[in-house]
Parts: structure tokens; sequence; C-alpha cells
């Protein structure tokens, strides 16, 4: 009767903290070759905003999801991962190794390596799905939690096998953009945002202790939302425009809807104090609205600010939600572990300084900002990218100092015989 | 009202408290403030003392799961909210308050994710398992360590 149904916090502390580091350094990579490689850039389908791009999705957005999906699993839907270690061994050396090749690829123009890069990326988040998959499956409830997370994988599905198709296209057996669009579309409106939208509906009224999301928007959107991926598929490969936009504008209504409700939740909570998280939070929702309504605008006028809308969505939007949703988390986990190995002279407020944090988001803010002034100012993506390499370093630091706290403190946990 | 409504809703009540507690810590009225964090601590071990004592040993043998799984987690994590309960009285008596928010965060998230965790699986058991006592044991439940 309970089997697969765990309460323990499944996985070791180091196996989310490993794809933290690596997640920040990616950012770091991503912060020095930006400058190098885009002075010379204008339109999206340049081989090096692919890989740019690339570098800050798989290197930096898949990391932080997998790692916190290992994390979070046990606790939000007490299930945990089967053979978590050697799993998360697997998926990170893979995902990492593919993300090489892919990125060279781009970078040099070296077919076998895209190539290579591809199959071995494709072949890894399949397997994080099928795994998650069957997991997700092992909770004895279909709550509203476990059918976004399911339909979070299924466009995770989805979006890869389209991304995987878009690669063919590099070498001639296939139109690229077309499979290439259909693969973001999945990709952002897809797993990515019904990932955010499942774990907001659980992580805003516990952090924040705020109202509970209206079930109907926990239950139906999700729904609406892949059946507008897989007509936005149908309608992209027949080339269908008018079709197209009024998904495309259907699409970003969806986003826009569970970006304002998940402002007025915010802003009802019962922890009322202002902090970080919560500054980060409100500002990634603007971005995400923003950016929402330029893809509607866009869509409809036919106007190319695709590069713009990308870069606020990525870069404005999940970029401070991750950022916010970091600072919440390691702290909690690396106090967590500690106590729960009854360490309990260790205190959250002390794994990492605050003073550090707002130094590390403020940074974030200025070179957002600076970003800005590209499109008038071509040169500030030099500054930009510079401001964002200390905001990066310092971000990579912060998680050190998480983890050098944890090691200091676990060598004081009583062993009893 | 089932079992898991009633557990539920106590968690919900211990929120509010602490919540209310930090707005008056934030506004400087400490003794209001110590007080709350007072009663949020009397409600929230009250409420451990009907798990450990009087559920869990219920459904532990009514389900044959025995002692040592998913609810020892459970009276782990307890433990874990009795030692910052400890330092969070010090912060309350010394007006220390940004030690007492962080904590208070601490606190705030433990027992969230317990709480969670508790709701999505303990309790939806105990409404199974023991469905058929529910009236008798919300009674008990309700007048619990008077
Ligand atoms: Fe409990
Ligand atoms: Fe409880």
């Amino acid at each position: 009767m309970f089997q697969g149904l765990t309460l323990d916090q499944a996985p070791p502390y180091t196996i989310p903290i490993k794809f933290y580091l690596t997640a920040s350094l990616y950012l770091i990579v991503l912060s020095i070759i930006t400058p190098i490689y885009t002075l010379h850039v204008y339109s999206r389908y340049d081989y090096e905003v692919i890989a740019l791009t690339h570098i800050f999705t798989l290197g930096f957005i898949t990391h932080i999801m997998f790692g916190s999906l290992f994390q979070m699993m046990p606790v939000m839907l007490s299930v945990a991962y089967t053979k978590v270690v050697k799993n998360a061994k697997i998926i990170y050396s893979f995902l990492n190794i593919g993300l090489s090749f892919f990125i060279l690829g781009f970078l040099t123009n070296i077919t076998y390596m895209l190539g290579l890069g591809g199959i071995f990326l494709a072949g890894i988040f399949f397997y994080f799905c099928f795994i998650s998959l069957k997991t997700i499956f092992l909770s004895k409830e279909f709550n509203a939690l476990v059918q976004n997370f399911i339909a979070s994988f299924i466009a995770l599905i989805f979006a890869t096998a389209f991304g995987f198709t878009a690669l063919l296209g590099h070498f001639g057996f296939v139109d690229s953009v077309k499979y290439g669009n259909i693969h973001i579309a999945f990709m952002l409106f897809g797993w990515v945002f019904i990932l955010i939208m499942s774990v907001s509906y659980k992580i805003i009224p516990m952090f924040f202790v705020a109202k509970e999301f209206s079930l109907i928007l926990q239950k139906r959107l999700y729904i609406l939302q892949l059946i507008l991926l897989l007509l936005f598929a149908y309608a992209q490969i027949q080339e269908n425009i008018f079709m197209l936009t009024i998904i495309k504008i259907l699409l970003s209504s969806c986003v826009i809807l569970f970006a304002i409700f998940s402002i007025k939740i915010l802003k009802q909570r019962k922890r009322a104090r202002k902090d970080i998280s919560v500054n980060l939070w409100y500002f990634a929702m603007s971005n995400t609205i923003l950016s929402a309504t330029l893809f509607i605008y866009a869509s409809i006028l036919h106007v190319d600010i695709y590069i713009f809308i990308g870069f606020l969505a990525l870069f404005g939007g999940i970029y401070p939600l991750i950022n916010a949703m970091l600072y919440k988390i390691i702290p909690f986990l690396t106090w967590f572990h500690l106590s729960s190995n009854m360490v309990f002279e260790a205190e959250m407020g002390n794994v990492i300084r605050k003073k550090w944090m707002t130094y590390q988001v403020n940074l974030y803010f200025l070179s957002f900002s600076l970003f800005l002034f590209v499109p008038f100012f071509h040169s500030f993506i030099i500054i930009a990218a510079a401001v964002f390499f200390f905001s990066a370093i310092l971000l990579f630091i912060n998680i050190v100092t998480a983890l050098k706290y944890y090691n200091e403190y676990i060598k004081k946990k009583v062993v009893f015989e | 009202m089932t079992i898991k409504d009633f557990m539920t809703n106590m968690h919900r009540e211990c929120d509010h408290l602490l919540t209310q507690a930090e707005d008056l810590l934030d506004n400087k009225k400490f003794e209001e403030a110590h007080n709350k964090y007072d009663a949020f601590k009397t409600q929230t071990l009250l409420h451990f003392a009907m798990e450990e004592e009087y559920l869990f040993p219920l459904l532990e043998d009514k389900s044959g799961m025995g002692s040592m799984g998913p609810t020892n987690v459970m009276r782990m994590e307890h433990a874990q909210a009795k030692a910052l309960f400890e330092k969070m009285d010090d912060a309350y008596k010394e007006h220390d308050t940004d030690r007492a928010f962080s904590l208070g965060e601490s606190m705030n998230i433990l027992l969230q994710q317990h709480n969670l965790k508790e709701e999505q699986m303990l309790y939806t058991m105990m409404n199974n398992t023991l469905a058929e006592n529910t009236q008798e044991i919300v009674e008990k439940l309700q007048s619990y360590g008077n």
C-alpha cells in the first residue's frame, strides 16, 4: 500500500547544490561570451543567438529545474525518484556533455558536433521525462498539482521532439524555422510555463502564507495551454498564418492571466514583510506580462522584435523568478539537512548573508537596465554583460558559501553508536 | 468534518498566528508580539501532541505501517520545530527583531512543507483508514488537552 511513498527528503544535499552551482557557472560563461559573439548579431536565426540562448536555457534554466525537481518532488507529491543518486549522476553528466557539443557545434559550425550534441540532449530529456512521469504516477492522488506536473512533462516531450526535428533542418532535411518555432512554443508556453505554474500554486501560498489559486485556474489552464500548443504545431506546419496569430494571442493571454492572478495573490499575502524574493517575483511577473503583450502586438502587426521579446521573457521574466526561488530554497535546504542530522546550532539566516544576496540581486537589476539600452547603443552590451558577470560570480559565491556552511556544520553531527 | 479538515484548519490557524506575531514585531509592539508568539507556540505544540500521542499511533495500528515509516519522519520534523522554538523564545524575549524574523522564516517553511506532506498523504490516509470512527475522533480532537 505504501510502496513508493515517502516523506523523507530523499536526495542528499549535494545533488541539488551541484546542479545549482553548475547553473551559475554557465551564467558566468554566458556573461563572458555574450559581448564577444553578439556585437554583430541582428536576427534570432543567427547561430550565435541560438548558441547563447541555449547556454541560458540548457545551462542555467534546465540545471535549476532538474536539480529542484529531484529535491522538491518528494515534498510536493510525497513520491521520490528511485535510484536518485545514480539517475542524477547520469542526467548531470550527459546533459553537460550534450550541451558542450551542442554549443560548440553552433559557435564553430562543425555539424557533427551539433548532431552529437542534439542526440545526447534529446536522449537525456526523454530519459528525464520517463523517470519523472514514472515517479509522478506512483502518487496515489490525481490532484491539480499532479495533473499540472504531468502536463508540463508532456509538453517537454513534444518540445524535445520538435527541437530535435528542427536540428535536422540544419542538415537540410526539414524547414528548421518552422520546427524551431514549435520547439520554442512547447518549451516556453508548455514545459517552463506549466512547471512554473504548478510550482507556484504550491509555493506562493506556502512561502508567503497567501491564499490558494482558484481551483478552476489550477485545473483548467494547463489543459487549455496544451490544446493551444497542439493547434499551434498544426497551424505552423500548415503555415496557416491567420490561425497562428489567433493561437499566439490566446497562448500569451493565458500567461498574462496567470501572471495577474499571481500578483493579486501575492499582494494579499499574510506574511506582509517585503523581502528580496517578493520584489523579484513582482519584477518577473511584470516583465512576463510585458513580454506576452509585446508578443501579441508583434504577431498582429508582424513586426520583428522577437529578440527583444525573448530577452524580456527569459532574462526579465524567468531569470528573476529562479533567482528568487534559489534564495528561498538554498538557505532552507542547507539548514534543513543540518537540522535533520541533529545539528541544531545552524541557523537559516546565517547560511548566506542577506547583504550578499541583496548585492547580487541589485547587480542583476542594474545589468537588466543596461541591456535595455543596447538597441540604441550597441556597445552597451559590453557594460551590461560586465555587470551581469559580477552578478553571476556573486551568485556562484553565495551558493558556495551555503555549501561551505553545510560542510562546516555537518562535522558536528552526533553519531549514535 | 473529517480528520483532514480539522487538522488542516488547525495548520492554517497556526500559520496565521505566526504572521500576526511578526506583524506586531514589525510595528515594534514587543509585548503583544510576544503574546501572539506564545499563542502560536502553544497551539503548535498542542497540534504536535494530537498527532504524536493520538493520531499517529491510531494510524500506525490500523494501517499496519508501524512506527518507523512516514510518521517517524513527521516526528523528526516536530523535533526540528521544537529546537527552533527554543531559539525563537530567546529572540522574542530579547526583542531581537532580525533574528526573530530569520528564525520565523525557517519555522514557516519547515511547517509549511511539513503540513503539505501531512495534508497530501497522512491525513488522506487517516480519512480512509479511520473512516468508521471519524466522528468520535474529531470530537476527541476538539476537546484535546482540556
Ligand atoms: Fe505534524
Ligand atoms: Fe499537522
